[in-house]
């Protein structure tokens, strides 16, 4: 079911009202409906991968039963290695088995030895990833102490499967989402109106900015040999807003859903496009991923302790990891590869650390300096998007070729008026919202009830306007 | 809980009203499809693909026929084939209070053929999940279904496009169904269209299985249906000799088919091929706007003289 279609706005007010008016008594059996509409939510895409998240759920419950029965080293590192070849195991099968029989295949015939390609006709479940990665943080954290581990099966099911965050995160933590089913939710006037505004922002987001972009952007990346490098350029910018738009706005309408039903998930983007180099790019682009990988690997191989060497190589580790997370495609890897190059010169001056507040905090505008940095971060982010984007290795380098000629400096033969204009009030508002949770949170508070609300409606209007058939969110692939 | 459940559906009201009066704006140039989900039962249809949207005339077979109205419900050949989704959406477009309609079913190879994927698939076709298939509502005005799970444009087209001008290729669905295509005439450009046309049809023979029994079955079905409620005609309509060409390879026997079709059902074949060279084509298969209403003026005399 995807939060842009008919489908979720029956569903969504259907569960609201059981949930607060039906079950809101008992929590176990507001746990239950939470359990109940999360399957129905993925059963609605389909039902027979639901068999694979039951599994994960029983097989980490299971689990944390045990660590929690023994203190022998030995036995609890088994049970955690249980848990993940288990979890990685059902994601390395689904995700990446053809990846590797295709290129163990080209392998072998690239030095004469021709053997038959035996790939699988395989459906990615949706989702997979982030729930995967969401029970094995759970694991890791009850291995390692700490977390306690729930005897509460139910309590622990809608954790695994809560139907917001459960196809396209954010990757929740154990120790942040699990401990809210535990305690009873209170309806609160504020959050719910909150949870509606962000959800307002982010189907924004999705519907007028990210399919708009998309349209161009596949217009662009699959005839670029028609195009100047100009127009390339502007494709490769438009997917750069259409990927932020798509998946920061499916994180804004997660956690706005949430805090409906009163719970309260991380932030997961922190307006990225505005950093003042890549290492506060990473800090805020897709929050939960980095922070995962940051925990989960890249701390326990050493982090930024030890030798250069060992932290040069962790710091490709976790990009490439990360580029492979996304998709079993060589293209996704190259893209970890430059974001780690991009990242390597700040790690070698000990510079990766030197933005970590919001830019411009005391400031309507940024400086010259400031401005110029986050041009330039953008623009290295941009040209490591083209590699996201494209078909293959070959579609990208090419693309990249075709850009940097002299027709960069001509006028593009694509520059849809609308969409610029779309793009500039969108950078505006986000701009005039940067130090909040997300761009309107508190950004028109300060006005009248109706203005206020004239705005909202607004918004609507053009989310409607704007938008066309339903589009589904790249992260889904994922 | 109370004021925010009041405020909320308050404002979503408020949203949605707006949406439907926006929707109002929508009219034949909102594209080649909307407004045949709009107008009302029909007791007199045309049936078939794009050739037939635009090659038959419903307001010409109109006058033809003293006043008769008659409907253009054709789609494209990727949307409306003969099969299981047409053939539901057509049932619920048929004004079943009356029974002396006309139903003019346009038919070629292409509209009885099915991919080589599909070959053994006998519930599956392409046309499955588009807006024939999924438009529940085909006689709703504004059609917020359609514009809501089909509309392939951003929504503010609906209102833009009936203010489009300069364009030299411009689409728009008359009130009879007729889809008229406004297209740069010349000599050049018609050439070139056709030779790109004709390249694509020769492509679709490698990914086209040919004749689908599956498909033979709904038009049968179709026809059978269609009986009940008037005279039903099956008219192949006329295209360029190459095209001709590709449908003998694509189904070769097809003609004949039909003649036995025709006689197993009592209804009659018309088949324009013929004189396809007294026609002109936009593109080799699609009749420019002047030969269109010729032919539907052909067409309707040779509908009234078997009437007779």
């Amino acid at each position: 079911m995807l939060f842009n279609s008919i489908d979720f706005a029956v569903f969504l007010p259907i569960v609201f009202l059981l949930y607060w008016f039906v079950t809101q008594k008992q929590l176990k059996l507001q746990n239950s409906l939470i359990v109940i509409a999360s399957y129905v939510f993925y059963g609605w895409w389909d039902y027979r991968f639901l068999a694979l998240i039951v599994f994960s759920t029983l097989v980490d419950y299971f689990v944390g039963r045990q660590l929690e029965k023994t203190t022998i080293k030995k036995q609890r590192f088994y049970l955690l290695l249980l848990s993940v070849i288990v979890n990685l195991g059902l994601l390395g099968f689904f995700k990446y088995f053809n990846f590797f029989v295709d290129n163990f295949v080209k392998a072998f015939s690239f030095f004469g030895y021709n053997i038959p390609s035996n790939s699988l006709n395989i459906i990615l479940p949706v989702g997979i990833s982030f729930y995967t990665f969401q029970t094995l943080s759970y694991t890791i954290d009850v291995y390692k102490k700490k977390l306690e581990p729930t005897k509460d099966i139910i309590a622990f099911a809608a954790f695994v499967a809560f139907f917001p965050q459960l196809v396209a995160g954010p990757i929740e933590r154990a120790t942040n989402l699990l401990p809210q089913f535990f305690s009873k939710r209170q309806f609160s006037y504020q959050n719910a109106v909150d949870g509606l505004r962000q959800i307002l922002w982010g189907l924004f987001k999705k519907i007028v900015i990210a399919d708009n972009c998309a349209y161009f952007v596949n217009i662009i990346f699959d005839n670029h040999t028609d195009y100047s490098g100009s127009t390339l350029l502007v494709g490769a910018v438009f997917f750069a807003f259409q990927i932020y738009g798509d998946f920061s706005g499916y994180s804004d309408i997660a956690i706005g859903v949430s805090r409906l039903f009163g719970f309260d998930l991380k932030q997961n983007f922190a307006f990225p496009y505005f950093s003042r180099d890549i290492a506060e790019f990473w800090r805020r682009w897709h929050i939960s991923l980095s922070t995962w990988f940051r925990d989960y690997l890249y701390i326990p191989l050493g982090g930024s302790r030890g030798s250069k060497y060992k932290q040069l190589r962790n710091v490709f580790i976790i990009f490439i990891v990360s580029g492979f997370w996304h998709g079993a495609n060589w293209t996704f890897m190259i893209w970890g590869f430059l974001n780690a190059l991009y990242f390597l010169p700040l790690l070698l001056l000990k510079r990766n650390r030197i933005h970590t507040n919001v830019v411009a905090e005391h400031s309507a505008l940024p400086s010259v300096k400031e401005l110029l940095a986050m041009l330039m971060t953008f623009l290295i982010t941009v040209l490591a998007w083209v590699f996201f984007r494209a078909e293959n290795v070959g579609h990208a380098l090419d693309y990249l070729m075709r850009m940097s000629n002299l027709s960069l400096f001509s006028l593009p033969e694509i520059r849809p008026t609308f969409l610029f204009v779309l793009l500039i009030l969108f950078i505006l508002v986000e701009w005039a919202g940067r130090r909040q949770l997300y761009a309107i949170e508190k950004l028109w508070l300060k006005y009248p009830r109706l203005l206020r609300l004239s705005v909202y409606y607004i918004i609507a209007i053009i989310i409607f306007l704007y938008g066309g058939k339903e589009q589904e969110f790249i992260y889904f692939q994922f | 809980m109370k004021r925010f459940l009041i405020n909320l559906v308050v404002f979503v009201s408020l949203v949605l009203v707006s949406c439907a009066l926006f929707m109002g704006f929508a009219n034949g140039s909102a594209d080649a499809f909307y407004s045949k989900f709009t107008s009302s039962k029909q007791s007199s249809l045309i049936i078939g693909s794009s050739r037939a949207s635009q090659d038959v005339r419903p307001k010409i077979i109109s006058d033809v026929l003293d006043g008769k109205p008659i409907y253009n419900y054709a789609f494209t050949i990727l949307h409306s084939p003969y099969g299981k989704a047409y053939y539901t959406s057509i049932i619920k477009k048929v004004d079943t209070t009356k029974t002396d309609g006309i139903f003019i079913l346009c038919v070629n190879p292409w509209t009885i053929s099915t991919l080589k994927k599909h070959i053994h698939d006998t519930t599956f076709f392409r046309e499955n999940n588009s807006f024939v298939d999924n438009t529940n509502w085909v006689n709703l005005k504004p059609n917020a279904e359609y514009i809501i799970e089909s509309y392939e444009q951003r929504n503010i087209q609906l209102l833009l496009n009936r203010y489009r001008k300069g364009s030299f290729e411009t689409i728009n669905v008359s009130k009879d169904g007729w889809l008229q295509v406004t297209i740069e005439e010349n000599d050049f450009n018609r050439k070139k269209r056709t030779q790109l046309k004709m390249q694509t049809y020769h492509e679709h023979l490698n990914n086209y299985a040919g004749f689908s029994n599956v498909r033979w079955r709904y038009l049968k079905k179709t026809i059978d249906y269609l009986k009940q409620y008037g005279q039903v005609f099956t008219v192949r309509l006329p295209v360029n000799d190459e095209m001709i060409l590709i449908e003998k390879q694509l189904v070769e026997n097809f003609d004949e088919r039909m003649e036995v079709l025709s006689k197993e059902f009592e209804i009659n074949y018309l088949n324009f091929t013929p004189m396809r060279s007294n026609f002109n084509y936009v593109d080799g298969h699609h009749l420019d706007n002047v030969s269109s209403a010729i032919f539907s003026e052909i067409l309707t005399k040779e509908i009234k003289r078997l009437q007779l």
